[in-house]
């Protein structure tokens, strides 16, 4: 069987997330440690593991290698300049027709590294999703500034 | 190509569950081979593929000399159960998919939940087309599939 349905109302396709986080330490350090909390230290919200691989260069995959060949792509790095811009371009984890662009733009402020973050997207998302990705936005953020400020 | 003024011309939603009288490991190596080098278009029409087979791996038409088509990249793979795609297909303008195929065993054979989303400037000639290509895709699949099964070969 062949199915087609319709889409749901325009406010339903978008999403857009931001957030500003404060980190007391180094930019260089900043960076380094947003990279180690979005790869190999990656955790879900119950602070199980979920190490993730990411290829710092354009184009490069950022995924989940079960081994084997299989996997999930979460996206393709989309900009990287070391230590001020990281940029992801991908489905996310979103199995469905949706694209995301995921920034964080590092600078220095006094004391420390400021991180300007978005992530904006477009597609089918379920509304039951959106909530997920705001607290797990913040999840790693978090944990990219703890780690940034104890390697200071 | 007229711009969409209603958000159903946006997106585009097909599923479709097959049914194959094969193992599940049998069925997602036969669904890999007909996505790539057995793809056809129709009946005697072949277009051959080529798919990575890991995650973000390339969906893609070589034309060779590096020519070529994109269709997707692997989103997601877990043997046998699991393969999805991200990416344009064969839409030349501003669009994304995910085609997913979930796989499960059932009584004789195995089960394939497939589906197909898109949202962007949807051609309607694609959206016409694309659902009787899954179709027939589907059905050259579960064809070799038992073929491979019952022993014949001659099912390309």
């Amino acid at each position: 069987m062949i199915a087609m349905a319709t889409a749901a109302k325009i406010e339903d396709l978008t999403l857009s997330i931001n957030e500003e986080i404060h980190v007391k330490a180094p930019l260089a350090v900043t960076f380094e440690s947003l990279l180690e909390q979005l790869g190999a230290s990656m955790e879900m919200l119950n602070g199980e593991a979920m190490p993730m691989k990411i290829e710092p260069w354009p184009g490069g995959r950022w995924y989940r290698d079960l081994g084997d060949g299989n996997g999930h792509l979460w996206g393709h790095v989309q900009a990287i300049k070391r230590p001020t811009l990281l940029e992801i371009y991908g489905p996310l984890m979103m199995s469905y027709a949706a694209t995301s662009n995921v920034q964080y733009r590092l600078s220095e402020e006094t004391g420390g590294t400021l991180i300007t973050f978005h992530h904006m997207a477009i597609g089918l998302i379920p509304a039951d999703r959106k909530e997920g990705f705001s607290k797990g936005w913040a999840y790693i953020a978090a944990h990219a500034k703890e780690r940034a400020e104890k390697a200071r | 190509m007229t711009t969409a003024t209603r958000i159903e011309d946006l997106t585009l939603r097909i599923t479709e569950e097959i049914h194959v009288k094969a193992p599940l490991e049998l069925t997602f190596a036969t669904l890999l081979e007909q996505l790539g080098p057995f793809n056809e278009v129709g009946a005697d029409r072949p277009l051959p593929m080529k798919i990575e087979p890991w995650p973000g791996g390339r969906w893609y038409r070589d034309l060779g000399d590096g020519n070529g088509h994109l269709w997707g990249h692997v989103q997601a793979i877990k043997r046998p159960t699991l393969l999805e795609i991200y990416g344009p297909l064969i839409m030349s303008y501003p669009a994304i998919s995910n085609l997913q195929y979930r796989l499960s065993e059932e009584a004789g054979g195995t089960v394939i939940q497939f589906h197909h989303q898109a949202l962007g400037l949807i051609l309607d000639e694609h959206r016409q087309g694309i659902p009787s290509g899954w179709r027939f895709t589907h059905a050259r699949l579960k064809e070799r599939a038992e073929a491979i099964r019952a022993g014949r070969t001659s099912a390309h």
